[in-house]
């Protein structure tokens, strides 16, 4: 299953991680902890997430510590590691 | 099995001889007394604090775990194991040891406590038992109170009612002892289920989604369940999300401790529509599964007297054959009952330096089962290093594979555990399933921006002409001080208050704006706007998620360059930096506000949306070109949209408040400076308005401004300055028609003073007038005066056409990037493309503005 995660973000066919789920059969909760995982061990990044902002996206931001940072939207993108892990499988 | 016999000949204490696991003795060597150690697990937000809380009631101690910052909890009490207790949810809980001080002093409490704790408690239980009302729990506590030593108080003894009447269905009681267990079958024989006391520390582990040290919270949990290797496990699952919890649990189960699976929140997976399947799900994890509502501590003394009897579980993950065959080798060396799960997690590579560290045993105090590191075998080492090394040449992905396998499992599972998972829908999903619908949501997204103009044109309104009346009083205290030389009475009323007064009274019209940005944003919705473009965008070969620094920029420009470092290639980031340009920004609404309310009173809202929607498009139109130019492969990403929400009053408007202040902070410097200098080149050489530097500079302009109909050489030099911000054009034409101006009469203080005063009771009636006009219900009386027009605009509307007012906006908001998103594209990119920046927006306002006029002249024409 965490493969297929995998897979379907190289492709590139889904936008958001709830269609993944969807075209899993998962549970969203479910995703974000493999996505969790996966991040955590090196094979994603997220970007324009909590951990970032006010070192990456946000640096130049002026009102970065009024941004509502659980409202917005996260990008979770495959690393070198992750997109090894999809072409060698 | 063998360790379910352990437990149970601990639990009634009597019979160590009874007792045929030798497994289980070597556990307990390091046990403090007859304490049976009770781990308590469980995802984040599942309800372990109030389960906890709902057994050990006031006997909880809070702390933090040795060397980190994670909250720790624990308990230590008396479990009564009464005959006629079996099966139901009947507790008694009796505290036995309550000092938080030096070791010393806890040992010597726990002496105390075992002590008494044989015989006190039992008084209360006994008395307990026998209360059957609801005065139990009151009776037994007097009642032991009188006898009780001093260090076993009795804080909590009550018998909770008999959950027949609960509509939970109870855990099958199969599920509750195995029946293979020796001490189980003899156990009416043995006396097992007699009278007695079982002494119980119980730990709540940090909140975790794996054991895998990967996080403080994460390693607290697994270090002291591999450590201290507890009794059983308690494992906390919310019955609404089993599928992710389960992932935890598939873990736990690898460890090779007994476990027993708390259903939580069971209620209001109910209340979901989910009809979870319990004796499904036990008998498929082959762990009992005990329902539980912690809030109502219904399932608490079922789930307390079932860990004291639950066995090991014989569900096996099932790993791919390389994998399986590696993790039973690695295994093999180890002497540990969480061999397996230890040899998966090396193959992995997850750092367990911290398992054999001895200083794992610093935190020991006296009254708890000790830490006994790991021991990890050098030959363990060298095989881990060799399969590593093996399956990396093979291409096999350790974690992958493992974590594949245990993440299928848990899907497995919840199916079994869930008779009907289908059709259980959240909020988010239902809301999601209208606002990101392929055919539905863009036209939702873009009427929610046209009402959010026309929120602002309608509640900032009122205040805008009160802003206007406090600079018009001001202007009038001014004029009224004749002692004044008139050049300087002129730089201040012409100069100063009018070109920064002009542009402070945007404060109200941002101040509104913002507030439904932040709601829209604090919402969710404004999240999904750049997934609903992603669809548009893929459509036309783009990466979607460039829009989310779109969508920055329709703030401020600059943080909007700045979040396209989220972007995979420099190639995508200059694909949307140059549109980033044409988002109109906060400073750019500001005069679209002004210009609209003069020239299209009645349809300001239709207009300032009309020229959103044109930002919107030039720019999804500059990433495509920009496309053709230069070839950037989309790597593999997703957008993780946050949940809807109701964002708070308190929220909304301390954003809006922190934005507004964070506008004028920036933007008023710029705009003195720039209203200054105009007054300066406008005022010289002294004569005739028309004669002065500003005026000769801007018709020079005019002639290419004519060209979009634009003839007046006022609004043509208001372009001067608004190369440096944008929202200095309105404040530099105030300055420039100043002296076409009625002339100011002047104030003393108390007429200013009132006049301010009507001013401002007439904008709250006005907002509150608003509100209707919101859903589109407008009064006769509103209307008439939507027609009118006074200062500034006043003079505008008779200088120039509609036409060429929509043109002049258009223009304003296509051309050239303002100053400070100048400096933010040549640090990024570099001078060259900060120039085809430049040239390049030029010449698009410039197109669009001849278009725009005339194709605005055809249709009111019309």
């Amino acid at each position: 299953m965490i493969k297929d995660v995998l897979r379907l973000i190289s492709e590139n066919r889904y936008a958001s991680a709830r269609e993944i789920a969807e075209s899993l059969h998962i549970s969203p909760d479910t995703l974000e902890d493999i996505f969790d995982r996966l991040e955590r061990l090196g094979y994603a990044e997220r970007l324009g997430s909590r951990a970032d902002c006010g070192e990456k996206s946000c640096s130049g931001c002026s009102l970065k510590s009024f941004c509502d940072k659980k409202s917005s939207v996260k990008i979770l993108r495959l690393t070198e590691k992750g997109r090894q892990a999809v072409k060698s499988e | 099995m063998a360790k379910a016999c352990c437990l149970a000949e601990k639990s009634c204490g009597r019979r160590p001889s009874a007792c045929r696991c030798g497994e289980g003795i070597e556990h307990n060597e390091n046990h403090m007394g007859d304490d049976l150690l009770f781990a308590m697990v469980g995802n984040p937000n599942v309800g372990k604090t109030t389960l906890i809380n709902a057994i050990s009631g006031s006997n909880l101690k809070i702390g933090n775990w040795p060397g980190t910052t994670v909250e720790r909890m624990d308990a230590h009490f008396v479990y009564h194991c009464l005959p006629e207790h079996r099966g139901d949810s009947r507790l008694t809980v009796v505290e036995t040891l309550k000092k938080t001080g030096e070791a010393a002093e806890d040992g010597n409490a726990s002496e105390s406590s075992e002590n008494s704790g044989v015989s006190e408690p039992d008084g209360a239980a006994q008395t307990a038992a026998e209360n059957t009302g609801t005065g139990g729990g009151t009776g037994a506590k007097s009642e032991t109170e009188k006898g009780a030593a001093p260090a076993c108080k009795i804080l909590k003894a009550e018998l909770l009612p008999a959950k027949a009447e609960n509509s939970l269905k109870p855990a099958p009681k199969g599920a509750f002892l195995d029946n293979d267990c020796p001490l189980a079958q003899e156990k009416d024989k043995l006396g097992f289920d007699a009278e007695t006391d079982v002494n119980i520390h119980l730990v709540d582990l940090p909140g975790a989604y794996g054991l895998s040290a990967s996080s403080a919270e994460e390693q607290v949990t697994r270090d002291e369940l591999l450590t201290r290797l507890p009794d059983a496990v308690i494992d906390v699952v919310d019955a609404g999300n089993l599928e992710r919890n389960l992932a935890l649990t598939i873990e736990l189960l690898e460890l090779g401790i007994p476990v027993i699976i708390a259903f939580n929140l069971l209620d209001e997976a109910r209340a979901k529509g989910m009809r979870p399947n319990i004796e499904a799900l036990s008998r498929a994890l082959d762990v009992p599964v005990i329902p539980t509502v912690a809030v109502r501590e219904e399932g608490v003394g079922e789930l307390i007297h079932t860990a004291i009897h639950t066995p090991r579980s014989a569900l096996k993950v099932s790993y791919p054959e390389k994998v399986e065959k590696a993790i039973a080798d690695l295994a093999s060396y180890l002497d540990h009952p969480a061999a397996r799960w230890i040899a998966a997690d090396a193959l992995i590579g997850d750092d367990l330096s911290a398992l054999t560290d001895e200083k794992c045993a610093l935190g020991d105090t006296e009254n708890e089962r000790k830490h006994t590191p790991l021991k990890l075998p050098s030959d363990f080492k060298r095989k881990v290093e060799y399969y590593r090394k093996k399956f990396a040449e093979e291409g096999i992905d350790c974690f992958l594979e493992i974590a594949d396998s245990r993440y299928r499992l848990a899907r497995k599972l919840a199916e079994l555990g869930q008779e009907a998972p289908a059709g259980v829908h959240k909020v988010t999903e239902k809301l999601d399933n209208v606002v990101l619908h392929p055919w539905l949501g863009v036209p939702v997204f873009l009427l929610c921006m046209f009402l959010l103009f026309r929120f602002t044109f309608l509640f900032s309104d009122p205040w805008v002409e009160w802003c206007d009346t406090v600079k018009q009083v001001f202007m009038g205290w001014t004029a009224a001080v004749d002692w004044l030389p008139p050049t300087v009475r002129s730089f201040i009323m012409d100069g100063v208050l009018e070109g920064v007064g002009t542009v402070a009274a945007f404060t109200p019209v941002l101040f509104v704006l913002y507030i439904g940005i932040s709601f829209l944003e604090s919402s969710g919705f404004l999240a999904r706007a750049a997934f609903l473009i992603d669809r548009v965008m893929k459509g036309m070969n783009l990466p979607g998620k460039a829009f989310i620094a779109m969508l920055v920029g329709f703030g401020c420009n600059v943080p909007g360059i700045i979040a396209t470092k989220t972007l995979d290639s420099v190639e995508e980031r200059l694909r949307v930096s140059m549109a980033i340009p044409f988002a109109p920004c906060s400073a750019r609404i500001a005069v679209f506000v002004f210009f609209a309310a003069a020239f299209f009173p009645a349809h300001a809202s239709i207009v300032t949306f009309a020229l959103f929607l044109t930002g919107l498009i030039m720019g999804l139109l500059t990433i495509l070109l920009m496309g053709k130019i230069l070839r950037s492969g989309d790597t593999g990403s997703i957008m993780e949209l946050p949940s809807y929400r109701i964002p708070t009053f308190k929220i909304i408007w301390k954003q809006a408040s922190a934005r507004t202040v964070n506008f004028l902070e920036s933007a008023g410097g710029v705009i003195l400076l720039a209203v200054i200098a105009v007054w300066v080149i406008n005022s010289f050489p002294a004569g005739a308005p028309e004669n002065t530097y500003f005026a000769q500079i801007s018709r020079g302009l005019v002639k290419f401004t004519s060209s979009f109909g634009v003839d007046d050489w006022h609004l043509a030099g208001g372009l001067l300055p608004g190369f440096v911000a944008k929202e200095v054009v309105v404040g530099t034409l105030a300055v420039t028609y100043a002296g076409t101006a009625e002339a100011i009469q002047p104030l003393t203080l108390g007429d200013g003073l009132a006049q301010m005063a009507v001013s401002f009771v007439d904008a709250i009636w006005e907002t509150l007038k608003a509100v209707p006009g919101l859903l589109g219900i407008t009064f006769a009386e509103a209307a008439a005066e939507a027609e009118e027009t006074a200062g500034l605009a006043e003079i505008i509307v008779k200088t120039t056409t509609p036409a060429a007012a929509f043109a002049y906006m258009i223009y304003v908001l296509l051309y050239m990037p303002c100053v400070g998103t100048i400096a933010t594209l040549k640090n990024e990119f570099g001078w060259k493309w900060t120039a085809f920046s430049c040239i390049y927006s030029l010449i698009v306002a410039w197109i669009l503005a001849v278009i725009s006029y005339h194709a605005v002249g055809w249709l009111l024409a019309l």
